[in-house]
């Protein structure tokens, strides 16, 4: 209850946690509330929002129900969103924690590595691995994964290194606990609140990254995802412009509330980090 | 918003086209000389500004400014000498004898002869741009300064050696700049040295080419103007940007979008025509591969193409500029297009029962069977019309996989690894249907790894026979007779047909004079086009 | 506290500096060049058959010997020795799609790129560190919320969106800025042309950055100021702007400076998605077209030199790191 009251404090946090647990409730509600195919062609094309009751945000240039494609789309975007992050966030926990616990070669190894990645263009490599591989969901998720999990494994590398002379640790190495209990049953779950806090701004970062993938039209076509819809608009930004704008300002309150929840957790489990 | 129509599309631009008088026989003014004339296309630069092989529109777009075919067709469907004053066949069609004009210089100033035209056909046609049109060819002599012979193994119809004579790469190329080197990386293709109207100065990559007008062109008096400048802008809005700003005089292949099409003719200033494409119809098609047993049975190849409503993707995906294709030889194609086809329009119904009488009946969850449809993705188009079919085929029981991938992975999974169920395609086809229309469905056409051709596996012996003799047969009447046999044929077999023929529209400033005038347009030589002020 | 060091040692710790970010680089350099080069032959369609498919050839004769024209006879650690060295003698290759080298490939499409960035990364750190300093200097008013709202939105506000929303209010909407490209075609390239073209794709880029420098500088501001040399300065009288330009200014710059050199990489990602949302021809547009058609050479290229850059901006920064605090010794 403490975290959450510390949590709470943050106002902005607190409306982005609600938002974002309205935007899963629509994402799950999604064939409920619109149980046809979203890429369905369902009426006239370019119909402005407004012009016709039954397309409340209006129609893409095919035809296609604009709000059946978001409600669609917020599932695809937080699927990614949280597959991404949780494969960034494995690798990266994973590089850190061996990095920081062993150090020595293994450490510098690691983190040339992680220097490696951080140097190619991260857009970049992710669109030539899309590109490879082909445009689908999962391909996209392992990419972004590729190119985020850099400053996570910086993280937990730093954690480790701080924690792993305290006295706990060498209690229970004298002990004899092995090395992988030590990792995953002492130092981990007290190196973690930096690490959540990171993993929730690369979630943001992964659902920017998959729109911008998909709206250089190299995203999954058989998904409603916010990206490609603005991507589809581009030819008729002079007529029906709505077409770029409405997904563009989902994505936007999405990523938005990602960050102040972040910043949230961040009061939340680093009290004393806070700029106040 | 509203829709554009096709008849609201056909009432502005005839009314657009009428005022301008373009459509008028006789000029009623005085070509102006001089001048600059800017002109862009509906896609990119080049790779090299000619390519031996013909590469795609946009080389043979820059290129036939500066080179010249030995023929060509003219807008009534004659054809007429260019290079070659003029041809005859022998008396058994195995040869013709194809007289060579005199006077013709290329641009770097040495005279265009019979060596040329001899080399260019041997090295060039044979081995690049012809290369699957002349299988039969058997060598070329010239027995004096004036003459070129071409021998043929079987006997060639007319209609197909002129065609031959003028095809769209098919140039007359200086044997001195290319004798002796790989015509594929000779530098030459960058600053090309031709006979055409314009010679070579310049290529800003990125940019544009500049052409300046050829002083010992051999059409006296011609070219009209100073300079031609070839600019390429990389999307549909900034070139309908450009030309609104008049920086850009004319755009051919569908230069900007409909919409901007629409508000551009409206304003008086520009006139919009489909005119200049007929001898380069493009399609939109739908392939079979036959090698899934799925497809073994006609009836089942016949439902797919009854279940996609192409008016639809006409309305929709092209806004209006496209009719629905009945035939793999086009309908502007009057030598040979017939309407008496095996019809497999837009039937839904008739496409479930198809597959209900063909052992494929709808199972529990709704389906019959799943496919995978590829869409190529070098048109931005063929995306939505994934959609729209995959949409029609679910509707009656058929689950798509749908993947758009990009150009290399579309060519090598379509005509190398044949790693699809379905695949829409784009071609574009001369009036000529051998090779470029019956590669497509005959066994021969079947060439791994070779794009373009026969990549649904069809192969029928009637077809095939049938092709032979079409190959051969020189009365036009008879030839006719057996090309419309070919089409009911194939209609009936339905592997590979075309869903759409696509509306191609030349954009131009209404001062732009002589233009359009050219069954392929885009690439014509544009050696009688001017400017008014 | 900055003119202790004596200025000679601090050239020497500066040049060490150099020395030895430039020994990392090369180990930094082949690993960048063995990744992409294993990625670019992962990829389907190989550009052998991406260009005997647009040759329209079939004869196995001529096939074999484009292979060999193409270097691509050779099996692939092979292939890949022969690039490193090459590399090593400035060689980047040959691109047979646009028949020219591929340094003059890319060198044509560099120099738009390096205005993009670099009018972006102005913008984004003279915009960001203006707005932070006065968020700071006016800490929970009204001015403070103001920063901190637009810096959320211009943070999340996807950069491409962004630059379509702008297009459509500035160029289509209100006609005073061009709707794409570099320059007016057909005449224009003038510097002013250029600059008016310029704008808008600065602003879609540079803004996401600006939001994150504002913010950072707006608690490094905050923390500085609380330091204890601070506290001194304020006693022995000076005034608060006196101080706040003086002293908190030049240390809090730090932290900012450190993401810029950390985010050069993402500022060079970004202007591939600008490019194609304002047709700007940059190395973006060149990217995206090779990887399409498979160009091995110039994407290869294209990647060594854009992680060049970026280990190029992080020494730069690194340095302007040590001058602005040489207490800091970086390793």
């Amino acid at each position: 209850m403490d975290f959450l009251s510390r949590f709470s404090r943050n106002r902005g946090a607190l409306v982005g946690a609600l938002v974002i647990l309205l935007v899963a409730l629509i994402a799950v509600l999604a064939p409920v509330f619109f149980p046809t195919d979203p890429l369905r062609i369902v009426g006239p094309p370019e119909l402005w929002p407004g012009d016709d009751p039954d397309f409340l945000l209006g129609t893409d240039s095919l035809g296609r129900d604009i709000l059946a494609m978001i409600v669609h789309g917020a599932r695809a975007t937080l699927l990614i969103g949280l597959f991404a992050s949780a494969v960034a966030t494995l690798i990266g926990v994973t590089v850190g924690a061996t990095a920081g616990y062993f150090g020595g070669w293994v450490d510098e190894a690691s983190m040339r590595a992680a220097e490696l990645f951080q140097t190619i263009p991260n857009l970049i490599f992710v669109l030539t691995i899309v590109v490879i591989l082909g445009s689908t969901l999962h391909n996209i998720v392992i990419a972004i994964g590729i190119v985020s999990w850099t400053p996570i494994a910086r993280m937990t590398r730093a954690e480790f290194l701080a924690l792993r002379d305290r006295e706990f640790v060498q209690a229970c190495r004298s002990m004899g606990m092995g090395d992988l209990g030590i990792i995953m049953g002492e130092i981990l779950p007290n190196a973690l609140p930096p690490v959540i806090v990171l993993s929730s701004l690369v979630v943001a970062g992964a659902i920017l990254f998959e729109s911008a993938v998909s709206f250089l039209g190299l995203g999954d076509p058989n998904v409603a995802s916010w990206g490609r819809l603005v991507g589809d608009g581009r030819q008729l930004i002079r007529s029906s412009w709505y077409i770029c704008a409405i997904p563009g300002v989902a994505i936007m309150i999405t990523v938005l509330c990602l960050n102040l929840i972040g910043d949230g957790l961040n009061d939340a489990l680093n009290p004393k980090l806070r700029d106040r | 918003m509203s829709k554009i129509t096709r008849r609201t599309f056909s009432a502005t631009v005839g009314a657009s086209v009428a005022a301008t008088g373009l459509i008028a026989p006789a000029l009623a003014q005085e070509p102006k000389r001089g001048g600059t004339l800017v002109a862009t296309w509906g896609g990119g630069e080049p790779q090299a500004c000619y390519v031996p092989s013909g590469g795609g529109s946009s080389p043979t777009f820059s290129s036939s400014k500066l080179f010249e075919r030995l023929g060509s067709r003219k807008m009534t469907g004659e054809f007429v000498g260019e290079l070659a004053e003029s041809w005859k066949p022998a008396a058994d069609y195995k040869s013709y004898a194809v007289k060579i004009r005199k006077g013709v210089k290329f641009h770097d100033g040495k005279e265009m002869t019979v060596a040329d035209v001899v080399y260019s056909i041997d090295e060039i046609w044979k081995k690049y741009a012809a290369a699957a049109a002349m299988t039969d060819y058997a060598g070329a002599e010239s027995p004096d300064a004036d003459t070129v012979i071409i021998k043929f193994a079987k006997p060639v119809p007319e209609f197909f050696f002129a065609s031959l004579l003028s095809g769209n790469v098919n140039y007359i190329v200086p044997k001195h700049v290319y004798a002796g080197s790989d015509p594929v990386t000779n530098p030459a293709n960058n600053a090309p040295i031709g006979t055409g109207p314009w010679k070579f100065k310049e290529w800003v990559r990125g940019s544009h080419f500049e052409y300046v007008r050829n002083d010992a062109y051999w059409r006296q008096g011609l070219p009209y103007m100073d300079k031609l400048i070839i600019r390429y802008v990389r999307d549909p809005a900034g070139r309908a940007a450009a030309m609104e700003a008049g920086e850009i005089q004319i755009g051919v292949f569908n230069p900007v979008a409909p919409p901007d099409i629409k508000r551009l003719t409206g304003t008086g200033k520009f006139v919009a025509t489909p005119k200049g494409y007929e001898e380069a119809v493009w399609s939109t098609s739908l392939e079979c591969n036959t090698r899934n047993p799925i497809f073994a049975k006609r009836e089942v190849r016949q439902a797919m193409f009854y279940a996609v409503d192409r008016g639809l993707i006409a309305k929709t995906v092209y806004y209006g500029y496209a009719r629905p294709g009945t035939s793999p030889i086009f309908s502007p194609n009057k030598e040979f297009f017939t309407p008496d086809t095996f019809s497999t329009q837009y039937d839904p119904k008739k496409a479930a029962a198809l597959l209900d009488g063909a052992g494929f009946p709808k199972k529990a969850d709704g389906k019959r069977f799943t496919l995978n449809l590829l869409s190529a993705g070098w048109f931005a188009e063929n995306g939505k019309i994934g959609a729209i079919v995959k949409q029609g085929l679910e509707d009656i029981g058929v689950g798509i996989n749908l993947t758009v991938p990009d150009r290399p992975t579309s060519i090598k999974r379509i005509y190398t690894d044949y790693d699809f169920d379905l695949a829409i395609s784009n071609q574009a086809n001369p009036s000529e249907p051998v090779p470029s229309t019956t590669q497509y469905y005959t066994s021969d056409g079947i060439k791994k790894g070779v794009p373009f051709r026969n990549a649904s596996g069809f192969h029928s012996d009637e077809v095939d026979a049938l092709v032979e003799k079409i190959k051969v047969e020189i009365d036009p009447a008879k030839r006719k007779a057996l090309v419309v046999e070919f089409q009911k044929i194939t209609t009936r077999e339905a592997p590979n047909l075309p869903l759409l023929e696509l509306e191609t529209i030349t954009l131009a400033s209404a001062k732009v004079q002589n233009h359009s005038n050219d069954p392929n347009y885009l690439a014509a030589s544009w050696h009688d086009i001017w400017l008014a002020s | 506290m900055a003119g202790v060091i004596a200025s000679s040692s601090r050239r020497v710790a500066a040049l060490n500096l150099l020395r030895r970010r430039l020994v990392q680089a090369v180990p930094l350099m082949l690993g960048v060049v063995v990744i992409n080069f294993v990625l670019i032959h992962l990829a389907p369609g190989s550009f052998l058959e991406l260009m005997t498919a647009e040759n329209q050839v079939s004869d196995p004769a001529t096939v074999e010997l484009l292979r060999k024209t193409y270097g691509m006879e050779d099996p692939l650690w092979l292939q890949l020795g022969k690039y490193i060295w090459a590399l090593l003698h400035l060689d980047f290759g040959f691109s047979y799609r646009q028949n020219m080298p591929v340094i003059q490939a890319i060198t044509i499409n560099l120099p738009a790129t390096l205005l993009l960035m670099i009018s972006s990364i102005t913008l984004a750190f003279a915009v960001g560190v203006a707005a932070g300093v006065v968020a700071s200097m006016k800490v929970r008013t009204f001015w403070d919320s103001l920063v901190s709202v637009a810096a959320m939105f211009f943070f999340a506000a996807p950069s491409f969106w962004l630059g379509i929303m702008m297009i459509v209010l500035f160029a289509v909407k209100l006609g005073w800025l061009p709707v794409g490209g570099m320059a007016t075609i057909g005449g224009g390239g003038g510097i002013f042309d250029i600059l008016h073209h310029l704008i808008l794709p600065t602003l879609a880029l540079g803004l996401f950055y600006a939001a994150i420098y504002a913010r950072v500088m707006r608690s490094s501001m905050l923390e500085v100021a609380q330091l204890d040399f601070v506290r001194t300065a304020r006693a022995k009288g000076l005034s608060r702007n006196q101080v706040t330009l003086h002293h908190v200014l030049r240390n809090a710059l730090l932290p900012v400076v450190t993401i810029l050199g950390v985010q050069m990489g993402t500022v060079l990602a970004g202007s591939v998605v600008i490019e194609s949302v304002f047709s700007w021809p940059g190395v973006g547009s060149l990217l995206f077209d090779s990887v399409s058609s498979r160009n091995y050479p110039v994407v290869l290229g294209i990647m060594v030199l854009g992680s060049l850059v970026v280990i190029a901006a992080n020494i730069a920064v690194d340095l302007l790191y040590m001058w602005l605090d040489p207490r800091i010794e970086i390793r």
